[in-house]
């Protein structure tokens, strides 16, 4: 019986990726600004999402280790990095992937693929360890504390270090409102900073229920200068057009517009940025994360039988030797 | 090509690297793990080298001296894999994804086929 329900949970698993994946292509719209490249977004989220579960889990573990001083918390452990390092390495090729196609550029050292490639590196620095530490009790107890540092750094680099930098690519408001999202409030005439940019509000004009902000946009050290046009739409309560600015990966957006006091709140948005404000996207995307987390529980419970069984063996010859 | 159906073919294709990168790794441990198993069943604690007793027969029912039982689940899940069980699954989904679902029913706009044109 539990052996039917395995091979069950595991055709369900097929299934329902398959289904996510289709879904991906043929049910999610194209997103405006990203087009078809935000369907990349479907797996490069999940899979990130997935290597910050599974290095919890291998915490969870290591920490249980030193506890417990149990070699099967240490398989499990080592199988949950694992399965980390894979989904972080995907989540990176994904990524880069997604931003050729919609940024034009492979790498750019924004600030989160700069700090997902230092996790990359401290993980993987926790195979190299061990791989170098032959006496096994030493190994595990030294994996185990390497373990529990690497955690420690995991959710100042995946969530904390990127929301800090002022420049990123990365659409940072779409999950949290932090004071960089907020956007600046400039009445007619009146000059702001926003990320790097001196923005100066020249006009706003009106037309049914379309307001059009005219917007002076000067470059660091007025290295250039454009006037841009972005507009809302006072019916639907949201932005119309939203221009990409002159050299930049960024769009300026009209966030809001109170036409009695002459002012308007604008926002550099990177594109993305409200991708599942779509209820179709959303379902899917939460799918995916379903499907990808019970995927990792399938590699996870694997590959930890696997290290088991492989000391078990190793035992075993000694034994015979 | 148009620009929208070439950005559709990479977002293809990075989804079919993604799933053959987990159903490569998925294989090589379900492999690994097979051999594991007819390793350990091949040496049952107490008897002598194969050498000695090459006729003797495993017993499926001993386990790993050190290591915890694994837990049901887990022993179920495991030993209904095979290697090439998830590949055939990813073959699967991939001759899914692109032979039915996708290619042309997403047209270069990323239109949807019930989407108005």
């Amino acid at each position: 019986m539990p052996q039917r329900l395995a091979t069950l949970s595991k055709l369900l698993i097929g299934l329902w990726m398959a289904g996510v994946t289709v879904a991906t292509f043929v049910v999610i719209p194209a997103y405006q600004g990203l087009g078809d490249a935000g369907r990349i977004v479907i797996l490069h989220v999940p899979t990130a999402w997935v290597a910050v579960l599974a290095f919890t889990v291998s915490a969870i573990f290591s920490g249980r280790y030193l506890w417990r001083r149990r070699p099967a918390d240490d398989d499990r452990a080592t199988a949950a990095a694992e399965g980390g390092l894979l989904f972080t390495f995907l989540a990176t090729i994904t990524g880069m992937i997604f931003s050729q196609v919609a940024w034009g550029i492979f790498w750019n050292w924004d600030p989160r693929q700069v700090t997902i490639f230092i996790l990359l590196l401290i993980y993987a620095a926790l195979f190299v360890l061990r791989s170098a530490v032959e006496d096994p009790e030493r190994r595990r107890t030294l994996a185990a504390v390497y373990g529990l540092f690497a955690f420690v750094t995991m959710p100042f680099l995946m969530f904390v270090a990127p929301r800090m930098a002022e420049s990123t690519l990365h659409p940072n408001c779409a999950f949290i409102r932090g004071s960089d999202c907020d956007g600046i409030t400039l009445a007619v005439g009146a000059v702001g900073v926003l990320g790097d940019q001196k923005l100066q509000l020249l006009a706003l004009e009106q037309q049914g229920n379309l307001v059009t902000a005219r917007v002076q946009v000067s470059a660091p050290g007025l290295a250039r200068e454009d006037l841009l046009a972005p507009s809302f739409d006072l019916a639907a309560g949201s932005y119309a057009d939203r221009p990409s600015i002159p050299g930049q990966r960024f769009t300026l957006a009209l966030e809001a517009v109170d036409l009695a006091r002459g002012e308007a709140r604008l926002n550099l948005e990177a594109p993305g940025t409200g991708l599942l404000a779509n209820q179709r996207t959303l379902w899917v995307f939460l799918a995916a994360n379903l499907g990808f987390t019970a995927l990792f529980i399938w590699m996870f419970l694997v590959r930890a039988q696997v290290l088991g069984l492989e000391t078990a063996v190793e035992r075993r010859r000694v034994a015979w030797v | 090509m148009t620009e929208g159906a070439t950005a559709v073919y990479i977002a293809l294709a990075t989804a079919l690297a993604v799933w053959g990168t987990i159903a490569l790794y998925l294989g090589r441990i379900g492999a690994r793990l097979r051999q594991l198993q007819r390793d350990l069943q091949q040496m049952p604690p107490g008897a002598a080298p194969p050498d000695a007793d090459a006729a003797a027969q495993p017993d499926p029912a001993l386990l790993p001296p050190s290591a915890e039982p694994p837990a049901p689940s887990a022993q179920a899940w495991a030993t209904s894999l095979s290697a090439d069980q998830p590949l055939r699954l990813l073959a699967w989904m991939a001759a899914l994804e692109c032979g039915v679902g996708t290619t042309w029913l997403v047209g270069p706009g990323g239109q949807c086929w019930w989407e108005e044109p």
